[in-house]
């Protein structure tokens, strides 16, 4: 069984969200923050999360104040901010640390399986994503500047998969 | 001047007619912008720019062809007779078109040429150059049509500050790190570590070079961040179809060896470009941890909250970089142990002259070891004060400390080496780091028992501490800022508390005979008065590992005072008074005293008399009473010299309320 299946993060209530639930579906993780110039790409993100959601696509948003200090609400301001201004409807987790001694261990496994720009593993800045397929795998990773809607063919294929 | 439509129509000509000969365009172009600069109206040079901009953009291969001389002609625009410097930089219709003809050249210009003029443009940028160019602009003004904006009157306070140099020199570094950066990503090779490496060479020079005097150094460091988060390596593909002689292999291994290049050059601008902008920035990081230990809140003004802010960035550079910064910082403290593990020690040394040699050598043992660290490195590294100030960093955004454990040694080693080297030259000079390494020794003394830091302090050589005393007292003194000296006085003291009785007071007499620095002596007569009077508390004489009784008592970050004592229990000074130490401040009591016969006095010799009797007023019960007669009777002899009345006023009260404690 992938390693990606054994983690299991928190949700924005603090209640455990295991990935084990995740098996045989599409999972696309991004790094959010609210007040980040790539914000506007949750209203992307959410268009895939509709289209696809019932063909097996799992989007989850890992809010996160290390970028600029772009992220600095509570866990329930930053879903109320979500469903408010982009109506996302996805998971948006308990906020973590991607990089340094605190990251969380999701982001310590998604790295190690797919380096950004240059090989380093460090997550460069917010809306970094990482595409995983239906076997835990960690498909491809794209960098902030990515639009979602451009990863709508990949995402189509891996379900398909 | 020809009118300017003319001229135009001429320009419009010239990229028809020129357009394969470079040579004779770049002169006609140089020609016009000259003569549209000199006598132009500021109207006239906006009509210019406007259609030169539109010639760009319909002839791509013009612009291609002569990217040597674009750049450096058109940042002539940018002069105070065409940009109002008091304004923002969107109500300048000049440098808007400036850099939009930027942008055309960064997309249309032939990149490693391009790339080229733009590192040389940026490596010669100087604050000193700007000056001389605006001083012989404003001379050439006087014949000038040329219509000048500038307003003192109107300057806002957003740029009360910023000359006209200033201005330009910032103006003119955004737009050629823009242009460099986009280059970057347009020059088709296989090796793209070696424009990365030539343009990030060009960056530091400029950096260097200026960043001690440019005004809002934020500036700077957010062009920096911009780069090193934004750069992306130029596509190899072309390079590879052209060059179908390399093997799949030598591919990958080029390409690997080309990533790794790119990260060790990258990570280093982001080092050493942190350590470089911050030079002349007093940290706050040891001012942050002593209102922890004192339990005040912490907060950071306008300008230092913004400092802090890009600092985070970087730091989150750092770990998106995959720097490990605790790793790192290992390093630089194994390396400052290294440069110092050497020394000998005292008992080895035959002599008190033998030992003054080796004191000078230490003073210079950083020094020589960061010229040598210069001549030796040959690949691209990380910073070794970039990840000290990272360190500290660490501790503004998280509250803990990177490495609690660390040792007092390694803390003064760290503190020798990190500041030592600016006594030689100015280069090495750096506020932040300086606030990072005081802060290391904050932690360092509050993290471990007092037992503990007594024996590791008495384990260095006494001139290694002499050393460290002097550098920290002489740093300290020259401190403008009130809060950061007086958190370094506390610190300072506090060190003093802990080392060997007989090296502090050896220290104190030294400074107090030989400083130049009538004031220098008076702070160290203010810490000695304290040493001499207040007691060790139980626990520390006991040598208790007792951790929370010791932190607490150093959160009040107080000396122990009389009242403090438990009762019945026998406790000492941390400077015993002794016959031999009483004559030895007696006798340099009376040569400050002397000095009210001196026409030239100053103020501040005077304030040292008036120490001095605060001194022995706080002591009198310890004291000789003869020498404190001698005292008393030399100042009253003497004091009608004093030519400052309010001053004298207060020695004479101080003399009198010394006599009232001798009967």
């Amino acid at each position: 069984m992938s390693e990606f299946y054994k983690l299991t993060p928190k949700d924005k209530k603090g209640e455990d969200y295991p990935f084990s639930q995740l098996k045989g579906k599409v999972v696309l993780i991004v790094n959010v923050a609210s007040k980040c110039g790539f914000t506007p790409q949750y209203k992307e993100l959410e268009a895939l999360y509709e289209k696809y959601n019932d063909k097996g696509l799992v989007i989850i948003g890992f809010p996160c104040n290390q970028f600029g200090h772009q992220e600095p609400g509570t866990d329930e301001e930053i879903g109320q901010f979500c469903q408010l201004n982009y109506g996302v409807t996805f998971p948006i987790m308990k906020k973590i640390d991607v990089n340094g001694k605190n990251e969380d261990p999701v982001y310590g496994f998604l790295k190690s399986q797919k380096s950004g720009i240059l090989g380093f593993k460090g997550i460069k800045w917010n809306f970094e994503k990482f595409l995983v397929d239906k076997n835990g795998k960690v498909y491809e990773r794209y960098a902030s500047l990515t639009k979602p809607s451009s990863i709508d063919e990949t995402i189509a294929t891996l379900l398909k998969e | 001047m020809a009118n300017v439509n003319d001229i135009i129509a001429d320009l419009v000509n010239a990229f028809d007619e020129y357009s394969d000969d470079s040579v004779s365009l770049t002169a006609i172009l140089e020609m016009y912008i000259d003569q549209i600069n000199m006598d132009g109206e500021i109207d006239d040079k906006e009509q210019f720019l406007t259609a030169l901009l539109g010639l760009m953009k319909d002839h791509p291969d013009v612009v291609a062809r002569i990217s040597w001389d674009f750049p450096k002609e058109i940042l002539k625009f940018l002069t105070t007779a065409n940009v109002d410097v008091t304004k923002r930089l969107g109500y300048s219709v000049i440098i808007s078109l400036v850099m939009k003809c930027f942008n055309e050249i960064a997309f249309s210009a032939e990149p490693k040429e391009c790339l080229l003029t733009g590192c040389e443009l940026l490596s010669n940028l100087s604050l000193e150059n700007e000056n001389i160019e605006l001083e012989m602009e404003q001379g050439d003004h006087t014949n000038s049509k040329g219509q000048t904006h500038y307003s003192s009157a109107e300057i806002g306070k957003y740029h009360a500050e910023r000359t006209p140099a200033d201005f330009f020199v910032s103006v003119k570094m955004y737009i050629l790190f823009e242009l460099i950066g986009t280059t970057l990503q347009r020059i088709p090779t296989l090796n793209p570590s070696k424009y990365l490496g030539l343009a990030t060479s060009a960056m530091i020079r400029f950096i260097k070079a200026n960043c001690d005097g440019i005004n809002d150094v934020r500036i700077v460091m957010r062009r920096i961040f911009s780069f090193c988060r934004n750069y992306v390596p130029p596509d190899t593909s072309l390079c590879v179809i052209k060059d179908r002689s390399l093997t799949k292999e030598d591919l990958i291994r080029i390409e690997e060896r080309e990533l790794a290049s790119q990260r060790r050059i990258l990570r280093n601008l982001c080092t050493i470009g942190l350590e470089t902008c911050l030079k002349a920035i007093n940290g706050r990081t040891d001012v942050k941890y002593f209102y922890f230990l004192s339990n005040t809140e912490f907060t950071l003004a306008g300008f230092y909250k913004d400092i802090s802010e890009v600092n985070s960035r970087f730091f989150n550079l750092a770990l998106s970089f995959d720097i490990d910064i605790k790793k790192e910082f290992l390093e630089c403290v194994k390396t400052s142990h290294d440069i110092y593990k050497g020394l000998p020690k005292d008992s080895s040394i035959g002599s008190e002259e033998a030992k003054k040699l080796i004191q000078q050598t230490v003073y210079k043992l950083a020094y020589s070891y960061e010229l040598q660290r210069i001549a030796k490195h040959k690949n691209v590294q990380l910073d070794p004060l970039g990840i000290v100030i990272l360190s500290g960093v660490y501790y503004m955004e998280t509250d803990k400390h990177l490495y609690p454990q660390i040792t007092v040694k390694d803390a003064i080693y760290l503190y020798l080496r990190c500041t030592t080297p600016s006594l030689f030259s100015k280069f090495y000079e750096n506020f932040s780091v300086e606030s990072v390494v005081r802060y290391w020794l904050w932690v360092s003394i509050t993290n471990h028992s007092s037992a503990v830091l007594r024996k590791e302090l008495e384990e260095l050589p006494s001139y290694l501490l002499t050393t460290f005393l002097q550098t920290f007292l002489s740093k300290n003194c020259k401190q403008p800022n009130e809060e950061i000296r007086m958190v370094s006085f506390t610190l300072f003291t506090r060190i003093l508390c802990l080392i060997p009785e007989a090296v502090t007071f050896k220290f104190i007499l030294e400074t107090l005979t030989a400083s130049s620095y009538p004031h220098v002596k008076s702070s160290v007569l203010g810490i000695l008065k304290d040493l001499m009077s207040k007691r060790r508390s139980c626990q520390d004489l006991c040598a208790n590992d007792n951790d929370e009784a010791l932190s607490n008592s150093l959160a009040k970050l107080k000396i122990n005072s009389k009242k403090n004592e438990g009762a019945g229990v026998e406790s000492q000074v941390y400077v015993e008074v002794s016959e031999e130490r009483m004559n030895e401040i007696h006798h340099l009591a009376l040569r400050a005293i002397n000095s009210l016969e001196e026409e030239k006095t100053t103020r501040a010799n005077i304030i040292l008399i008036l120490n001095y009797l605060e001194f022995f007023n706080g002591l009198h019960s310890e004291w000789d009473k003869s020498l404190l007669q001698s005292i008393h009777d030399e100042i009253e002899d003497k004091v009608e010299n004093c030519s400052d009345e309010d001053l004298k006023k207060q020695i004479k009260d101080a003399n009198v309320k010394l006599y009232g404690l001798i009967q």
